[in-house]
């Protein structure tokens, strides 16, 4: 039993010293490597969901010319209406033509309105991002927060308090949330706006520069239009930042709180690290997985906003795309599948560059 | 004689578990000598590792101590602590040594800097050359060629021997009086475990480090300690110096376990039966329905008795072993 070898051969275990320790994790040739793999697969996918989504929507069943025209049309006008939008071609034809003006910036006119897609899109997207972003931002922050708080306490009382608020706005529909809070902000306390969109009524936009109204109103000094702009974003913001905060602080709270339940934050609490050192562990580990969910959460965010979008009015690109969809206003569907498929693959694309970025452990062949 | 460096007195650990409660540790007490190296020996799930873990106050939070205390010279009773000076405790006056050497280390930051924090959460002000220079020193201890190299790279690119010795590093760092090893050699292939052993024994040797060691092999405490606890169902059955208790084990449990070492040109001894559900706090010896030996009065538990001899076993058989011949 007794093999004991003598100090001196207590083999120096030099045999896995990595070669490329150190320098190469994080060298500028690694992160132009790795975008430069990520953007190549975003170019394709997106290729993909453009047919895709074409495919989806033109085969889906139902007739557009049918409810464009209405159930009294002849079968004359039918035909004559079918063949101005070009649905009598054959599948494969519109999809030729559909690539075709597509590579050269045009996503069709509306069945309905005979508007340009592209423009509709340029009007409506910055409402929409504006909104999405601050909504985003917002619920990341409470998410994060209330994640950690309750990670921290697992299965503690303040765990359950703070675990009950997110299981309630989890449970709660946001168009619902939506309602209830333009009860209570607008009509019972009336210090929010009312929901008719992003300006009152009586208000006229800035000129146009960027799209955002909020940001043209500044460059255009008109400080009452950018603080009437603010105010509208509140209620709407509130609304969807509360459910996605719900839903993100689950995440935060299982990741951060295994994290805080690891090994290695039970052997850097044995070292007698500080606690916020030992919180910096945590974080580090759980960073990855919060920010993938984060991402998932941006895009459903970003899919998902059309419900409320309506409720307060908005005219952005989700109460338009529902107005598209419910028309059966094919143009109109593959332009918003177009954008919400670039936003979700460009928001995927930074998530999966940042977090191999942020961990060494992830490299890139 | 003087006090003993780390005096662990009826430690008990609850683990809740579900609807029900797993009595995981229970009343064990200890002793750990200045510049001793004391086995804990026991089959897996016999509480060796809860129990370390609760002197060190790292239980997760679905465990609690109902009980006990453990009086670190010096310092105090660990378990009474205020989180501040437990700190301080940690680390600095007890070392760590866990079991996964991957799963100890931080995934993200490199080793320097995990080196760097752990420096200058007990010395205020360390600068990062310093620390870095104390972090080499210690590497090329434990026996790393090219310190500086494995301070500049990350947790997973080091093998596992690597990995323990860095852990290994890291307790040993600031000097610590006390070293708890939890199974420091699990996962790793059996010449890298002897390797790592006689250095962590030669390391604790060298500088009258105290060890409380943390395994299930025999033979390494049979090399390393000088005394050793035998624990069984969360509790202590047996301790005593080790050349006395592998000779002459008077515990039932402890003779089988002695029993199930494989030893050339004999048969090996096979204990029946299987260890007891610790959901359920038993009246009488825990052992007992395995036991050879067992008689009327093992319904009611027996207390461990120290015997003068520097052993303690918990037995009934200790106080009255003409009844048990009689059987």
């Amino acid at each position: 039993m007794s093999t004991a070898t003598p100090p001196e051969t207590t083999a120096r275990d030099d045999s896995a010293v990595p070669e490329s320790s150190g320098m190469a994790s994080r060298s500028p040739a690694r992160l132009v490597k790795l975008v430069g793999s990520r953007l190549l697969f975003a170019v394709v996918a997106l290729f993909a969901v453009v047919t895709l989504s074409f495919l989806l929507v033109s085969l889906t069943p139902g007739d557009p010319v049918q409810v464009i025209a209405g159930d009294l049309a002849t079968e004359e006008q039918l035909d004559a209406l079918r063949t101005e939008l070009g649905l009598d071609q054959s599948l494969w034809a519109r999809y030729v033509d559909y690539i075709g003006a597509l590579l050269s910036g045009d996503l069709g006119t509306s069945y309905y309105t005979s508007t340009s897609v592209a423009g509709e899109i340029a009007d409506r997207l910055p409402a929409t991002l504006t909104l999405t972003v601050l909504s985003m931002a917002l619920a990341v922050i409470i998410g994060i927060a209330v994640g950690a708080a309750a990670g921290y306490f697992r299965s503690r009382w303040q765990d359950r308090i703070l675990n009950s608020g997110v299981g309630f706005f989890q449970s709660i529909p946001d168009f619902f949330l939506g309602l209830v809070l333009i009860y209570a902000g607008f009509f019972l306390l009336g210090w929010a706006p009312a929901p008719v969109g992003q300006l009152d009524i009586i208000q006229l936009p800035p000129p146009s520069v960027t799209g955002f109204i909020t940001i043209d109103a500044i460059i255009a000094g008109q400080w009452s239009v950018a603080a009437s702009s603010l105010g509208h974003l509140v209620l709407p913001v509130l609304t969807l930042a509360l459910v996605y905060a719900a839903s993100f602080a689950r995440i935060a709270r299982s990741s951060i709180g295994s994290a805080l339940n690891s090994q290695q934050v039970q052997y850097a609490r044995a070292l007698g690290l500080r606690e916020r050192t030992v919180l910096r562990y945590a974080l580090v580990e759980a960073r990855s997985s919060v920010l993938t969910y984060g991402g998932i959460v941006f895009v459903t965010l970003f899919g998902g906003v059309a419900i409320v979008e309506t409720v307060f009015a908005w005219e952005g690109l989700g109460q338009w795309a529902l107005d598209g969809i419910l028309g059966m206003d094919i143009p109109v569907v593959q332009g918003f599948v177009l954008v919400a498929g670039a936003i979700t693959l460009t928001v995927y694309t930074l998530v999966d560059i940042a977090v191999a970025w942020l961990d060494p452990r992830i490299s890139h062949g | 004689m003087a006090p003993p460096l780390l005096s662990v007195r009826d430690l008990s650990v609850r683990i809740r578990s579900g609807e029900s409660i797993v009595h995981a540790v229970n009343d064990v007490s200890l002793d750990v000598e200045e510049g001793e190296i004391v086995g804990v020996v026991g089959e897996s799930g016999c509480g060796k590792s809860t129990m370390v873990k609760a002197v060190l106050r790292l239980l997760a939070p679905e465990a609690e101590v109902p009980s006990g205390s453990a009086v670190l010279a010096g310092s105090g009773d660990l378990l009474a602590l205020d989180h501040k000076r437990l700190r301080q405790v940690r680390g600095a006056h007890v070392g760590y040594v866990s079991q996964n050497p991957f799963g100890a280390l931080n995934p993200i930051y490199r080793l320097d800097r995990q080196f760097h924090n752990l420096v200058a959460a007990h010395r205020k002000g360390t600068s990062r050359g310093e620390s870095r220079r104390m972090a080499a020193k210690m590497l090329d201890a434990v026996g790393i060629a090219g310190p500086d190299r494995v301070l500049d790279g990350y947790a997973h690119q080091l093998s596992g021997g690597m990995a323990q010795r860095v852990v290994i590093a890291m307790s040993f760092l600031l000097d610590p009086r006390l070293v708890i090893a939890d199974e420091p050699t699990t996962g790793l292939d059996v010449t890298v475990q002897r390797q790592i052993l006689d250095m962590v024994a030669e390391l604790a040797r060298a500088d009258g480090r105290a060890m409380l060691l943390v395994t299930h092999d025999l033979g390494v405490v049979a090399q390393y300690c000088r005394r050793v606890v035998v624990m069984y169902a969360g509790r202590v059955v047996e301790s005593g110096p080790v050349a006395d208790v592998f000779t002459s084990p008077r515990h039932p449990y402890t003779q089988a376990l002695l029993g199930a070492v494989p030893r050339p040109g004999q048969p090996l001894e096979r204990l029946p039966g299987a260890v007891p559900d610790l959901r359920v706090l038993s009246e009488g010896c825990a052992f007992a329905p395995r036991c050879r030996s067992a008689f009327d009065a093992c319904s009611v538990r027996p207390e461990p008795t120290p015997g003068g001899d520097g052993r303690t076993v918990a037995c009934h058989l200790e106080k009255e072993p003409a009844d048990a011949a009689a059987r």
